[in-house]
């Protein structure tokens, strides 16, 4: 398959305590704080799902951002599980959970909890037990949003079988300062601003 | 674009040596590197044994004229990194396209903890400096530029399958044509965060570690680097260089189970085998060993096992976890094992494990014990699992 | 008890769950609490933490964190 004949059938975003989901805001979720923006948006979502308390905010960020682009998107179900992977980039790791983990071990508390997210890729194993999703995945650090690279990347796996629907994004947070953004890639042709590119990638990331 | 990736060259430094040839002869002579902690400031130096490289920061710094305060992911990152780098020939004014890919957990880590216990008794003191690297890309960064490998830099950090990782991305951008030389691999290095952290989940052996034996009860903390040459087939010959062996087929996958557990059969690994088989065209009786990802806790030990005789059944391949020389390596585990894997086709060799006895209930594997010489390794598959569910199989194939 | 079971609320961090909502003898991993062996571990540190007991073998976990009623009679045999 050429490229061309991919396309981004989702996007959605979080980003100074707003909700973005394919170009519109979800406006039922209010919050003047990080924690209160993901407890407001999990009750709004009624998830029952109590691992997600359980999560660190990096992995609640990415979780709850995967949870408003798959929401009422039906492009996933005839499509095999093993075929659906995700390639995820930060700048910071899982450096805001690491720095909580260290400052509990210097108070004598070793809590397995915490530990069990100092590692960026956590994030990718939580949307994955949530949605089953048992394809190829794979996390990067870099200084910057490396949209080319990620675009290079996901182009490689969807051309060569190994995924027939991929999961991209970004999803960063340091303490006060986080943003996410994920888009859902599957086959077909949705117009010419939905196409798997960078430029729309690059419309959709500064619209968070 | 080219079909044939090979691997030319390696580096390596670990428990079980400072370079190739040192962690050969440490299996030749049945030496565990797992050893009672020598330079970890931990509050359990008495408590868990560790895999712990034999130099301290200033050594491995003045090997290489590099600030010994610099941390000590980026001293061993650099030492495998650079071992690797002198097997690739002048290029003769040929202009190639090289990239530099390294997987780790840790990062900078190690300095930023010995930072923090100052800053934490007292916020007017710890010396900036010491965070500066804290970041998983630093030490990458730092390393690609030492060695002019500066068209491609990445990090990658998926726990446990980091470096394999980093080998399986170096391979596709070679095949894409995209890049002509590839330094792949991974680094982490002992903290007292990752001890403390692993320790929390109590899966740490007070004693050397039992990979693959019913009376395992954890695995041992080791640290290392190990980084591989890739090249198409086309650049190797216009090098003039020799290979180790080819990367034959890889595939990655999500066991979607648990955060820090394998699913009961081990589905993520089943998968990831059953793809890198499919990829290198082999038939399970074509592999002829088997470097598991073996850490010697009962959850993965049993889970790979029973992946590995889904597929092996009912002749299984010669095995073994060289993890019970060098501890687990964490982010450099993949590439570690990778150098293991090209050497066993190689010199035709096979890496034992270093204790067993008691073979695993309900399986019926049973690991190679002792480091044997002039055997025909045509294919070996290399396993590599990581927290979040990231499953990695590697096929390293012989070349004629 | 009560105090037992507003602590291990807190540690789990299960947000959906009353502290009253759990019976004495509620056997607590099973479905209805969602518990996993990560939650095991942290029920160790809890012991730790608010009453000094250092549980060192997980073999002896799943009787002693069977219920509240078995944490609280264990507490109580071995406080410091």
């Amino acid at each position: 398959m050429m490229s061309g004949q991919f396309c981004i059938s989702a996007f959605a975003g979080i980003n100074n305590e707003r909700i973005i989901r394919n170009g519109g805001i979800i406006s039922d979720v209010n919050a003047t704080s990080f924690d209160g923006l993901m407890d407001a948006a999990y009750g709004s979502m009624s998830l029952a799902y109590p691992k997600f308390h359980k999560m660190d905010s990096l992995s609640k960020l990415g979780f709850m951002t995967s949870e408003y682009l798959l929401m009422n998107n039906s492009s996933l179900e005839t499509i095999d599980k093993t075929k659906v992977g995700l390639v995820i980039s930060n700048k910071s790791s899982s450096l805001d959970t690491d720095l909580k983990y260290h400052n509990m071990l210097m108070k004598g508390i070793a809590s397995p909890a915490v530990f069990v997210y100092t590692l960026p890729n956590i994030l990718i194993g939580e949307i994955c037990i949530r949605n089953k999703f048992k394809g190829e995945s794979v996390f990067f650090i870099t200084d910057t949003y490396n949209i080319s690279n990620q675009v290079s990347y996901i182009n490689l796996l969807l051309n060569s079988g190994i995924l027939e629907a991929c999961i991209g994004g970004w999803v960063e947070l340091m303490k006060d300062s986080y943003k996410s953004f994920l888009y859902l890639v599957t086959k077909g042709d949705s117009g010419p601003e939905k196409e798997f590119k960078e430029d729309n990638l690059l419309k959709m990331f500064n619209q968070i | 674009m080219t079909d044939t990736v090979l691997l030319t060259g390696l580096g390596i430094i670990s428990a079980v040596g400072t370079n190739v040839s040192e962690s050969i002869d440490s299996f030749r002579q049945h030496r565990s590197g797992i050893r009672p902690c020598r330079y970890l400031g931990t509050i359990h130096k008495d408590v868990f044994p560790l895999g712990e490289v034999q130099l301290s920061n200033s050594e491995l710094a003045a090997m290489h004229g590099l600030d010994s305060r610099l941390s000590r992911t980026i001293l061993l990152s650099f030492h495998a990194a650079v071992a690797a780098f002198n097997t690739i020939p002048d290029q003769k004014g040929r202009l190639y396209k090289k990239g530099f890919i390294s997987g780790s957990s840790v990062g900078g880590m190690d300095r930023t903890e010995l930072f923090f216990e100052d800053f934490t008794k007292d916020k007017l003191t710890g010396d900036l400096r010491e965070v500066i690297n804290h970041d998983c890309g630093k030490p990458t960064d730092f390393v690609a530029e030492k060695l002019g490998f500066t068209d491609f830099i990445s990090t990658v950090s998926t726990a446990c399958s980091s470096s394999a990782n980093s080998i399986m991305l170096g391979t596709r951008l070679i095949k894409a044509g995209k890049l002509d030389i590839v330094i792949a691999g991974g680094v982490d290095s002992l903290t007292k965060f990752t001890l403390n952290g692993f320790n929390s989940l109590m899966i740490v052996d007070k004693e050397q570690c039992r990979p693959l034996d019913e009376s395992r009860v954890g695995l041992n903390l080791g640290e290392g680097a190990a980084y591989v040459v890739l090249m198409s087939d086309k650049v190797a010959k216009e090098l003039g260089v020799e290979a180790y062996c080819s990367i034959s087929g890889y595939a990655n996958t999500n066991d979607s189970f648990h955060q820090t557990a394998l699913s009961n059969d081990g589905n993520g690994p089943f998968l990831a085998m059953e793809a890198a088989l499919k990829m290198s065209k082999l038939l399970p009786s074509q592999i002829d060993y088997i470097n598991m990802h073996g850490t010697g806790t009962q959850n993965n030990d049993m889970a790979e096992g029973k992946a590995v005789e889904r597929i092996f059944h009912p002749i299984y391949p010669k095995l073994s976890s060289t993890k019970s020389f060098t501890g687990h390596t964490l982010g450099a585990s993949g590439a570690v094992e990778a150098v293991f894997s090209a050497i066993a086709i190689k010199e035709g060799v096979l890496f034992p494990n270093f204790h067993y006895e008691n073979q695993m209930a309900d399986l019926n594997i049973v690991p190679v014990t002792k480091f044997t010489k002039d055997q025909k390794i045509d294919n070996v598959l290399s396993n590599s699992f990581g927290f979040g569910g990231n499953c990695t199989a590697l096929i390293f194939s012989k070349v004629n | 008890m009560q105090n037992l079971k507003v602590q291990i609320v807190d540690q789990l961090n299960l947000k959906d769950i009353k502290p009253e909502d759990i019976g004495d003898d509620q056997p607590l991993f099973v479905e209805g609490l969602g518990l996993d062996s990560i939650d095991a571990l942290e029920l160790i540190v809890l012991l730790q933490q608010h009453y000094g007991i250092k549980l060192t073998k997980a073999e002896e976990g799943p009787e002693v964190f069977r219920s509240v009623t078995s944490m609280a009679k264990y507490i109580t045999a071995n406080k410091k």
